[in-house]
C-alpha cells in the first residue's frame, strides 16, 4: 500500500506540472522533451552480481523521459532514467529565477555482492538463523543472493519570492533492505559466513532559512536525522545452542548550524564563519538487543544494563580572503571541531581482569589554522604557498590500554600535531601552454611515546597518527598546441615516513602519472584518449608476539595502469558513431623479507590482480528532426585473482564458506536499441 | 517503535509544494506573455552564426527573454566589430588573454547572491583559478554539468579511481560529485558538504553513526584512514589489502602478528582463516564499532 502512495505521489507531481504547462497552448509557453523506449539484451558468463554490482543488466525494456518547459521566467524539468528497471530515478524541479524553486527525487537502486551464494543457515533475512547438524555436505546448503535494495525519497521547497530571504525546507527518507555479508564465530564452527539481514530507515528534516545580499549572506539551518534498525541483533542457532550478535542500533541526530559570508571589506576581503553543533543519541536496553538473563549472568559486577549514547559535535570555521596588494591575494583560516562522547560507561568483571568501555569512547579536539598566498609575478606566473598547523588532541574518559613494556595505543594515540607548508608555481605565459610545479612538506608529531623510553622498545601505534613526515611533488602541464588540440599530463610522487612504528608500517612511496587528449580532428571527428598508472611501494617491519627482533619485513607493491581511446564521428549530417575502449590492469604483490630472522614465509604474487576490459559501441541515426535510432553494443570482462580466494572451497575443516567475492570474473555482451522521440 | 512523522512528513510536505506549485504554474503559464523578445545576437550573428544559434536555444536566453543579450556576458562590441581579435571582447576561448577572475566576474555579477556561491571566494577552484565556464556550458540548452565527466576532465586520479574494481556508483550515475562535494566553495577541506568526513558519510551511512558501546577509535576519527572513497583496487575502497591494513596497526600480539604468507589462503600449507576469504573480517565483524555490552574478540 505504501508503495502504491509513494507512487501515486510521484505520478501526480509529474502530472500536475506537466499538465499546467502543457494546458494553454495559446500562451509561448515552451515545452520540449525527449521519450525513449527500448530494449536490451544481455549475455553473460561468469558472476552476474559482480557485472550487476550497481547496475541493472538483464534482459529488459528500457524507458527515459526528459521534459523541459520553460514560460518567461518560470522552468519546470522532470526527468525519468531507466524506467523498468531496478535502478531507476526520477526527479522534478523548477520554478522562478529569484522567486520560488523546487525539487523531488526518488531513486532506486541495488547493490548486489553475489549471487547463488550457499549457507549451511536456515531462517535467512530473520533475525534468528540456525544451523543443525554437521553441514559439511554443501548439497544442503540454501541458496541465496547477497544484495541490499536502496530507495531514497526527498523533496525541496525554497521560497524567496523576489526578497533577499529565503526560506527552504527539504525532507529525505532513505531505505535499504536485503542481505549483506556477514560471519559469526561460533562454538559450533570456527566461523560461519552467512547474511545479515539489512531492513532500516533514515528520516532526514533540514530547513534553512537566510539571507542574501549585495555584500552579506547569513544563514540558520535546522536538521533532523533519524536512523532506525528493524534488525537490533543475529541470534545464531548452532545444535541448540544460541550465540547473540549485536547488529548497529538505533540513533537520533540533530544539527543546528549558522552560516555568514561578508563580502566587499575592505582590501577587497571576503569574511567567512561557520558555527555548528551537532548532537548524535541513542538509547537501548540488553533486552533489546535480545541479552537473555543468562547471558547477562556471565558479565559479572555489570555496572548497567541501558546504555545511553551521547555525541556531542562542534564545529567552528572562519576564514578571511584578501588582496592587500594589486597582486596578491592571501587567505586566512582557522577551523575548530570537537568531538564530546559522553555516552555511558560499562563495566563489568572484577580485577585484575575488569573490563569497561571507557577506555575507547573516543572525544578529540581538532583545531586547524593556516594561510594561503598568491602572488602575481610578471609573465602570467603565479607564485602560491602557504602553511597549515593541525593539531588532534585525543582523549577518553580512563586512560588507554597500557603496560610497562607494551604501549598498547590502538585506542588513544594521543596528541599529534602537523605541520605543513607547500610552495607551488603556475605559468601560462604561452598562449598553448600552462605548467604547474607545487612542492608540499608534512611533519607530524606524536605525544605518544613515554619520556626516556626509546627505540626499538616495542610500539605499537595507530600509523596514522605516529611521527610522520611527507615530501610531495605534483608536476602538470595542460598544452594546446593547435586550436583543436588538447593534452593534459600530471606526475605525482609522494614520499611517506613514519617514524616509531616499529612493527608497523614504515613508509610508502607513490607516483601517480596521467595523461589526457582531445583531438577534433575534423568538425565531424573527435578523438580522446588517456592513460594513468600508479605504483605503491609499501615497507612494514613486523614482529611477533612483542619481541624486540624483526620477525620479517613485508614489502607491497601495487601497480595499476589505465587507458582508454574513444572516438567520435558524425558519418553524415544524420548518423553518428561513438566508440570507445578502456582497459584496466592491476598487479599487486607482498615480497616478504626472510634473511632477518630465517623464515621461510612465501611471497604473495596475486594481491588484488585484475584486468578490466570495455568496449562501447554506438550509432545514432537521426529520421528526422524528431525522431532517432540508438543501437549500442557493450563488451565487458572481468578477470580477477588473489591469493585469498585462490583455491576456494566453502568447507575448511569446521568453517563454513558462503562464496562471496569468491569468483568475480565475468564476461558480457550487452546489445540494445533504443528509439528516441524528440517534441 | 518506527517514527511515522517523518516519513508523512515528506509525503505532506511534498504533496502541498506540488499543489501550490501546479496551480501557481498554471495561473503563470496561462496569464498573458511578456513581451515579445527583440531578435538576439543581431549585431553577432553575421560572424558568429553557430554561437549565436546555440544562444538562442539556451537555458540563459530563454529565461532572459531578450532582456540580455551577447553583450551582457561578452561586454561591449564596438572595439570588436573593427578589430575582430579576442583582446576587443570578453572572450571564454582559448587565448582570451584575461584571468580568470574577469571571466568568472561576469558570471558572479548576476549570480553573486546566490546561496550556493556564497562561499565561493573560500574555495579551492577560484584559488586554482577555475572559471565557471571551465564547468557550465552556457550556450547549454540545459544549465546542469554533466557530471561526472566534467569533473574527471581535470580530477584526472578521481577518474582513474572512480573506475576501479571497488568504487562508489558514481560512474552509474547513482552518486554525484554533488552530493559529496559543493564545488563552488566551502570552509572545509576538499570542498565536502559537511564539517568532516565522517559526518559526510554518516548522511548515506547513518548505521554507521553509533553511539556504540565499544568504538574503533581511526573510525570515529576519520573514514579515510581506511577508506579510499572514490575507489580502490582492493575491496571495499580499503586503501590497501585487508589483512595489510588491519596490521599496519594491530600488530603486537596473538594472531595480529602472525605473517600470512602465499600459503596461508584455501588449500595451503599454512591456510589460516585470518587470511582466507574476507581475512580478518570473517571474524571481526564489528570494526566500525559495537553495540554489544561484551568486550569480545568480535564484539
Amino acid at each position: 500500500m505504501k508503495k502504491r502512495i509513494y507512487s501515486a505521489v510521484i505520478a501526480l507531481s509529474l502530472a500536475v506540472p506537466a499538465l499546467a504547462v502543457a494546458a494553454d497552448e495559446n500562451t509561448n509557453a515552451e515545452v520540449h522533451g525527449t521519450i525513449e523506449l527500448g530494449a536490451q539484451a544481455v549475455h553473460s558468463n561468469g558472476d552476474k552480481a559482480r557485472l550487476q554490482e550497481f547496475r541493472d543488466l538483464d534482459d529488459s525494456f528500457l524507458g527515459n523521459i526528459q521534459l523541459e518547459a520553460l514560460k518567461g521566467a518560470y522552468h519546470f524539468e522532470a526527468e525519468g532514467k531507466n524506467s523498468g528497471e531496478d535502478d531507476r530515478s526520477f526527479q522534478i524541479n523548477g520554478g522562478e529565477y529569484d522567486n520560488f524553486k523546487y525539487k523531488f527525487d526518488f531513486s532506486q537502486w541495488t547493490h548486489n555482492y553475489q549471487f547463488d551464494a550457499i549457507t549451511p543457515y536456515t531462517g535467512l533475512g530473520t533475525q534468528n538463523i540456525t544451523i543443525v547438524g554437521t553441514p559439511a555436505n554443501t548439497s544442503n546448503w540454501t541458496k541465496f543472493d547477497y544484495a541490499v535494495d536502496h530507495k531514497s525519497y526527498g523533496g525541496e521547497l525554497e521560497l524567496s519570492l523576489h526578497s533577499p530571504f529565503y526560506v527552504k525546507i527539504g525532507a529525505e527518507k532513505q531505505e535499504q533492505s536485503g542481505l549483506r555479508p556477514f560471519t559469526v564465530k561460533t562454538g559450533f564452527g570456527s566461523l560461519s559466513e552467512g547474511p545479515e539481514p539489512i531492513s532500516n530507515t533514515t528520516d532526514n528534516l533540514n530547513l534553512k532559512t537566510g539571507y542574501l545580499g549585495e555584500s552579506l549572506s547569513v544563514s540558520l539551518t535546522g536538521t533532523l536525522s533519524s536512523f532506525k534498525n528493524d534488525n537490533k541483533y543475529l541470534q545464531i542457532g548452532a545444535n541448540g545452542v544460541d550465540t547473540d550478535f549485536v547488529l548497529a542500533p538505533d540513533n537520533d541526530y540533530h544539527k543546528l548550524a549558522a552560516d555568514l559570508s561578508w563580502r566587499d571589506l575592505p582590501l577587497s576581503s571576503v569574511l567567512a564563519a561557520g558555527l555548528s553543533r551537532s548532537s548524535l543519541k541513542n538509547n537501548f536496553t540488553a533486552t533489546d538487543i535480545n541479552y537473555s538473563s543468562a547471558m547477562l549472568a556471565t558479565l559479572t559486577s555489570l555496572n548497567r544494563s541501558t546504555f545511553e549514547g551521547d555525541i556531542d559535535y562542534t564545529n567552528a570555521s572562519i576564514a578571511l580572503s584578501s588582496r592587500p596588494l594589486d597582486k596578491l591575494d592571501t587567505k586566512l583560516y582557522y577551523n575548530y571541531i570537537k568531538r564530546d562522547n559522553n555516552s555511558s560507561i560499562i563495566s563489568y568483571g572484577t580485577a585484575p581482569v575488569a573490563t569497561n568501555n571507557a577506555q575507547e569512547l573516543l572525544s578529540y579536539d581538532k583545531n586547524t589554522a593556516g594561510i594561503d598566498v598568491g602572488y602575481r609575478l610578471p609573465n602570467k606566473t603565479k607564485l602560491d604557498a602557504g602553511y597549515e598547523y593541525m593539531n588532534i588532541d585525543r582523549s577518553t574518559a580512563l586512560p588507554s590500554f597500557t603496560s610497562a613494556s607494551i604501549l598498547y595505543r590502538y585506542d588513544n594515540p594521543g596528541s599529534t600535531t602537523d605541520d605543513s607548508f607547500y610552495l607551488g608555481l603556475k605559468n601560462s605565459a604561452l598562449d598553448w601552454l600552462t605548467a604547474k610545479i607545487r612542492y608540499k612538506r608534512l611533519d607530524r608529531n606524536s605525544d605518544i611515546y613515554t619520556a626516556g623510553v626509546t627505540a626499538p622498545t616495542i610500539y605499537t601505534a595507530r600509523f596514522d597518527s605516529a611521527d610522520k613526515t611527507m615530501d610531495e611533488w605534483k608536476l602538470s602541464f595542460d598544452i594546446f598546441p593547435v586550436d583543436k588540440l588538447d593534452l593534459g599530463l600530471s606526475y605525482t610522487y609522494t614520499n611517506n615516513n613514519y617514524d616509531w612504528t616499529n612493527s608497523s608500517i614504515d613508509g610508502d612511496k607513490r607516483q601517480n602519472v596521467y595523461a589526457d587528449v582531445t583531438w577534433r580532428a575534423v568538425e565531424a571527428v573527435t578523438l580522446t584518449g588517456f592513460v594513468g598508472h600508479e605504483k605503491t611501494k609499501t615497507d612494514s617491519n613486523k614482529r611477533l608476539n612483542n619481541l624486540l627482533t624483526l620477525d620479517r619485513i613485508e614489502m607491497t607493491d601495487d601497480s595499476f595502469w589505465t587507458y582508454g581511446l574513444g572516438a567520435k564521428v558524425a558519418a553524415t549530417d544524420k548518423l553518428t558513431f561513438n566508440l570507445s575502449w578502456q582497459y584496466q590492469k592491476s598487479d599487486g604483490e607482498v615480497d616478504f623479507n626472510n634473511s632477518l630472522a630465517g623464515t621461510a614465509y612465501q611471497d604473495i604474487t596475486a594481491s588484488d590482480d585484475y584486468t578490466k576490459k570495455t568496449l562501447e559501441a554506438k550509432a545514432n541515426y537521426a529520421i528526422d528532426s524528431k525522431l532517432g535510432v540508438t543501437i549500442g553494443y557493450i563488451y565487458e570482462k572481468l578477470d580477477y585473482s588473489d591469493a585469498s580466494y585462490a583455491n576456494y572451497a566453502y568447507v575448511v575443516g569446521s568453517n563454513y564458506y558462503s562464496g562471496v567475492y569468491a569468483n568475480p570474473n565475468y564476461e558480457a555482451n550487452v546489445g540494445y536499441v533504443m528509439v528516441k522521440y524528440g517534441f | 517503535m518506527r517514527n511515522k512523522l517523518l516519513p508523512k512528513l515528506v509525503v505532506s510536505t511534498w504533496s502541498l509544494a506540488m499543489i501550490a506549485m501546479g496551480g501557481g504554474l498554471l495561473g503563470q503559464f496561462l496569464a498573458p506573455d511578456f513581451a515579445q523578445a527583440a531578435e538576439l545576437g543581431a549585431a553577432c550573428v553575421g560572424c558568429h552564426e553557430k554561437p549565436v544559434a546555440s544562444f538562442k536555444a539556451s537555458f540563459h536566453a530563454k529565461i532572459w527573454q531578450g532582456k540580455n543579450d551577447c553583450q551582457s556576458c561578452h561586454g561591449a562590441t564596438d572595439k570588436h566589430e573593427n578589430d575582430p581579435s579576442k583582446q576587443t571582447i570578453i572572450s571564454f576561448g582559448k587565448g582570451n588573454g584575461r584571468s580568470a577572475e574577469e571571466l568568472s566576474k561576469q558570471c558572479l555579477g548576476c549570480h553573486k547572491k546566490a546561496e550556493h556561491l556564497a562561499l565561493w571566494d573560500m574555495g579551492a577552484h577560484k584559488k586554482n583559478d577555475v572559471t565557471c565556464v571551465a564547468c557550465h556550458n552556457i550556450h547549454s540548452p540545459r544549465s546542469a554539468v554533466k557530471q561526472p565527466e566534467v569533473c574527471f576532465n581535470c580530477h584526472k586520479d578521481v577518474r582513474s579511481d572512480a573506475n576501479k574494481i571497488s568504487h562508489h556508483p558514481i560512474i552509474e550515475g547513482k552518486v554525484k560529485c554533488s552530493d559529496c562535494h559543493n564545488t563552488h566553495g566551502t570552509l572545509t577541506k576538499h570542498m565536502i558538504n559537511a564539517e568532516s568526513n565522517n559526518q559526510l558519510c554518516y548522511k548515506c551511512h547513518a548505521d554507521k553513526r553509533g553511539p556504540w558501546i565499544w568504538e574503533h577509535p581511526p573510525v570515529e576519527e576519520d573514514c579515510l584512514i581506511c577508506h579510499s572513497p572514490h575507489g580502490s583496487r582492493h575491496e571495499t575502497l580499503l586503501v590497501e589489502r585487508e589483512v595489510t591494513l588491519c596490521q599496519n596497526c594491530h600488530d603486537n600480539s596473538s594472531h595480529h602478528a602472525t605473517a600470512y604468507d602465499n600459503t596461508s589462503g584455501f588449500g595451503g600449507t599454512h591456510s589460516a582463516t585470518q587470511f582466507r576469504g574476507r581475512g580478518c573480517l570473517e571474524c571481526h565483524h564489528a570494526i566500525h564499532g559495537s553495540a554489544s555490552f561484551k568486550r569480545s574478540f568480535s564484539r
